[in-house]
């Protein structure tokens, strides 16, 4: 299956992410490529088997219910701190 | 046509904090913090290469809380991401349960006064709560805080059962009783630790097909619930009636207007591309577990309420009152089996035990008059060592003093008075020095025994027993003649 730049375009849109125009043809090759795999994972027949959540075998280990304490204001790190919260676009009207 | 001329048809999510103490899936404390974002750790601020870990407190909250309602405990469940980009969000996607949630079907049943009726439940899962913005404090920027990112949350999705806005607002109560009975949500509604979506259509009769619906998102009081919907019913209503159709959407109450108003309809709702987490295994609670937790359950409300009226003989009402709330049943048991007449008791836990608390802004298991403490001083109330008007008296000095009732009665020389001979002396003397009052009873004034046996309480501090003074003063009074 073949992707087209406006395909990439739309799904870097849905991602949130910026292109760079000088990097989009490979990107596009190597999502063709993600595509075309996805493609032979469908293939397979799989009509006989459950359908899993996981591919790994197990189960979720569970945590004790015992809180560490936090000493690090993390906001530090966001572009834009203020009052200790982290500074985003506004989002309401 | 008005409103009155439709059906109403409601279905509720409830969203419960569970009351853990770290987080849902990250270490970090669950505990309020006035400090922004420093219950926050690596996890909840989406920090790649974090790796969410599930907090066994919260799942074994949620397998008591499907025990009490009669649903099926899944064996296996599993987590999912639910995407969507919202800066409350930061990792991009909330995990929560999706296809295979812990708790599955259930039922609750509401007593509303004189109505009782059963609410089925659809699902209960799992899931993490998001962070909490500020608008208001710089232009054109919103300020995020993290600590709520990641709390436990148990979503409770009811059937579209409920009929009416005092129903929904009872189911409501009934949720918010079980989730504090069980321990497992402090209820602080103010708070947001319970929290209501509610879903309301029209119909014109039980057997029509379900209206097109409107979410009215995030009602935390029982108030706004029965506002939100009365308000909605009545706009849905006026549509109708105008030969318009419902446009299926998400609204916000606006609690100062009362009114709902369009946040985002189903055109644009997001596809939220949920898919089963790959950081989380399938999550298996075996039977031996759920066994565990089912022994470890307590009597639920209901049952209590039933027991007060089956074994104490209480009035639906006071059995009610006395099984409100765990903690305050816990203290009446504890009385009711110290003290002999569980009539008694249950008055004076009812009456002054909670009128006390109320004025002190306590609860009954933290009230400084222990239940053996006031179950000491009903004993005493029950052998006539003191009369219930003294009891008062007492209970309001054990309550300043933490001092047992025996100790205050003895060192304060309260004891009734009950020595036949003594009270015949006391109203002896009042007689002798009232003579015109003597002449008016036996004249057939006998209101007047009112008269002698408050003089002879007065004469003795309020100490003599009254039953048995009344008896002694219409005698001698009698023998006058």
């Amino acid at each position: 299956m073949s992707l087209d730049n406006e395909q990439l375009a739309r799904l870097a849109s849905l991602a949130r992410l910026e292109i760079d125009p000088a990097e989009s043809e490979r990107l596009r090759t190597e999502m063709e490529k993600m595509v075309e795999l996805a493609g032979k994972v469908t293939a397979a027949a799989t009509d006989s088997s459950p359908p899993i959540a996981h591919v790994q075998q197990g189960d979720q280990p569970l945590r004790p219910d015992d809180p560490q304490p936090v000493t690090d204001n993390l906001s530090r790190l966001a572009a834009e701190a203020d009052a200790d919260m982290v500074v985003v676009p506004r989002v309401v009207e | 046509m008005a409103v009155q001329d439709w059906q109403m048809v409601i279905g509720i999510e409830t969203h419960v904090q569970l009351a853990t103490r770290a987080k849902m899936f990250s270490s970090a404390p669950a505990a309020w913090c006035e400090q922004p974002n420093l219950q926050a750790n690596e996890l909840d601020f989406g920090m790649p290469g974090t790796l969410p870990v599930a907090n066994q407190a919260a799942v074994d909250m949620a397998v008591r809380f499907g025990l009490a309602v009669d649903a099926r405990i899944a064996t296996v469940s599993e987590f999912a991401r639910k995407h969507y980009f919202y800066p409350d969000l930061p990792k991009g996607y909330q995990i929560s349960q999706f296809e295979h949630p812990i708790i599955n079907g259930g039922l609750i049943t509401v007593a509303d006064d004189d109505d009782q009726f059963a609410v089925r439940l659809v699902r209960a899962h799992l899931e993490e709560d998001a962070g909490k913005l500020t608008h208001d404090m710089r232009p054109g920027k919103s300020l995020a805080d993290y600590n709520r990112a990641g709390l436990p949350l148990l979503e409770i999705v009811s059937e579209p059962d409920l009929r009416s806005a005092r129903q929904a607002a009872a189911y409501g109560r009934t949720l918010h009783k079980l989730v504090r009975w069980l321990q497992i949500c402090d209820g602080n509604m103010q708070e947001g630790s319970l929290r209501f979506d509610v879903n309301v259509s029209l119909r014109h009769n039980e057997s029509d097909p379900l209206g097109t619906r409107c979410e009215i998102k995030n009602l935390n009081s029982f108030r706004f619930v029965e506002q939100a919907i009365e308000n909605e019913a009545a706009r849905q209503a006026q549509l109708l009636e105008a030969g318009e159709s419902i446009i299926q959407q998400t609204r916000l109450f606006d609690t100062t207007s009362g009114q709902t108003r369009a946040m985002r309809s189903k055109e644009d709702a997001q596809d939220y591309r949920y898919f089963p987490d790959p950081d989380l295994l399938p999550l298996r609670i075996d039977e031996q577990t759920i066994e565990k937790i089912r022994r470890g359950m307590p009597e639920l409300p209901d049952a209590c309420r039933q027991r007060y009226i089956d074994q104490y003989g209480l009035s639906p009402y006071d059995a009610g009152v006395l099984s409100a709330e765990r903690g305050l049943a816990t203290y009446f048991d504890e009385v009711a089996r110290q003290c002999p007449d569980a009539k008694l008791a249950a008055n004076w836990v009812a009456g002054d035990l909670l009128a006390l608390c109320n004025s002190a802004g306590t609860t009954p298991a933290k009230a400084p008059v222990t239940a053996a403490m006031l179950a000491g001083l009903l004993s005493r109330i029950a052998d006539q060592t003191v009369s219930g008007k003294m009891g008062k008296e007492i209970l309001a000095k054990m309550w300043q003093s933490q001092k047992p009732a025996d100790e205050i009665i003895e060192g304060e020389g309260l004891s009734q008075i009950s020595d036949a001979g003594q009270l015949q002396e006391v109203l002896a003397t009042i007689i002798e020095k009232n003579p015109k009052q003597v002449q008016q009873y036996q004249a057939g004034k006998h209101k007047l025994l009112g008269f002698f046996v408050g003089q002879a309480m007065k004469e003795t501090g309020g100490q003599a027993n009254p039953q048995q003074l009344n008896e002694l003063a219409k005698r001698m009074l009698d023998e006058q003649k």
